[in-house]
């Protein structure tokens, strides 16, 4: 179990990256449990762990919007000088999260999306939109509306959902951009993903 | 678009210079061997998997999955804010002295075959 969960986070995240979303390098490694909460007397014993690299100035959504964040149209990021700067990526996650069914894409307040400063002298700076914990990604869960993106915003719960109108105009424009580049992927790069070495006990 | 040269060496010493143009967005990339031959268009997707079939460690999605069983070494930190996992921890990647953090899913718990 622990490393079907474990692999099914890795396979996510490789998705993510094929489409150009920005995600933290991901490994398996079998570690003793520790920090345990809620169960008692697991502490110190084995299980395969999810491991991800620790970004440099990395900061949550919830981090530098608060536990009240909400993504809209007028979202912008504003750096502690006050200045204003563009985001890029999030529209690309949103695509591939409606994909692979990442339900839990936005995390509770933001919690499972980030941004690094990124600036460079032909393009200026910007936020970058990062993925991490993919999780929830492969969720079986029963939906009511066929058209909407079905990602949750207030942790695991399937029905909330994100209105396209209310996305920031960049936003849209990447999630329209990766949707297409996702239709046209050919059936054996999705089956790559499952078929590699090591991806069977995900997969079975 | 931003228009880059690179020069590439291919398996048989032979070089060959190429000129991309990738768009502001990045979704799309136009390459062209040399001056003389046209542009064709890639997205950029495409052009990763192409790069991919040359040099195959760079098709990281396509690596099979190997556990790293030793490459880690718990720090010993307290669990970072905000985590809910079964287990959390900081951990010290050997080789690198790089920082990872170490996670084991909540749902864990709640398995007979865990």
């Amino acid at each position: 179990m622990a490393i079907a969960l474990a692999l099914k986070e890795r396979i996510a995240a490789d998705i993510y990256a094929f489409y150009g979303v920005q995600v933290p390098k991901i490994d398996l490694s079998l570690q003793k449990m520790t920090n345990v909460i809620d169960f008692e007397g697991v502490e110190g014993k084995k299980s395969v762990h999810v491991m991800s690299e620790l970004l440099d100035d990395f900061t949550t959504y919830k981090e530098a919007f608060g536990e009240r964040f909400k993504l809209s149209r007028k979202m912008e990021i504003v750096l502690p000088n006050e200045e204003r700067i563009p985001e890029r990526g999030l529209g690309k996650i949103l695509a591939v999260a409606t994909l692979i069914n990442d339900i839990d894409v936005i995390g509770r307040s933001g919690s499972n999306i980030g941004y690094q400063i990124k600036s460079y002298s032909h393009e200026g700076k910007y936020a970058q939109t990062i993925k991490i914990d993919p999780g929830e990604a492969f969720a079986i869960n029963e939906v009511s509306g066929k058209t909407k993106i079905r990602v949750a915003f207030t942790g695991t719960p399937a029905e909330t959902e994100i209105d396209f109108d209310e996305l920031p105009a960049g936003a849209k424009k990447e999630f329209l951009t990766t949707l297409y580049q996702i239709s046209q992927t050919i059936e054996a790069i999705f089956r790559g993903f499952f078929a590699r070495e090591g991806a069977h006990d995900f997969v079975t | 678009m931003t228009d880059y040269s690179l020069t590439t060496e291919r398996d048989d010493d032979q070089h060959i210079s190429q000129t991309l143009l990738i768009s502001e967005d990045q979704s799309s990339i136009r390459m062209r061997e040399n001056e003389s031959s046209s542009y064709h268009e890639y997205h950029s997707y495409e052009l990763i998997q192409m790069i991919g079939n040359e040099k195959k460690e760079l098709v990281h999605w396509l690596k099979p999955i190997r556990r790293r069983d030793n490459a880690f070494e718990n720090t010993g930190e307290p669990r970072i804010q905000g985590s809910n996992s079964l287990s959390s921890g900081i951990f010290r990647e050997i080789a690198t002295n790089k920082r990872w953090l170490g996670n084991l899913n909540k749902r864990i718990g709640n398995s007979p075959r865990s």
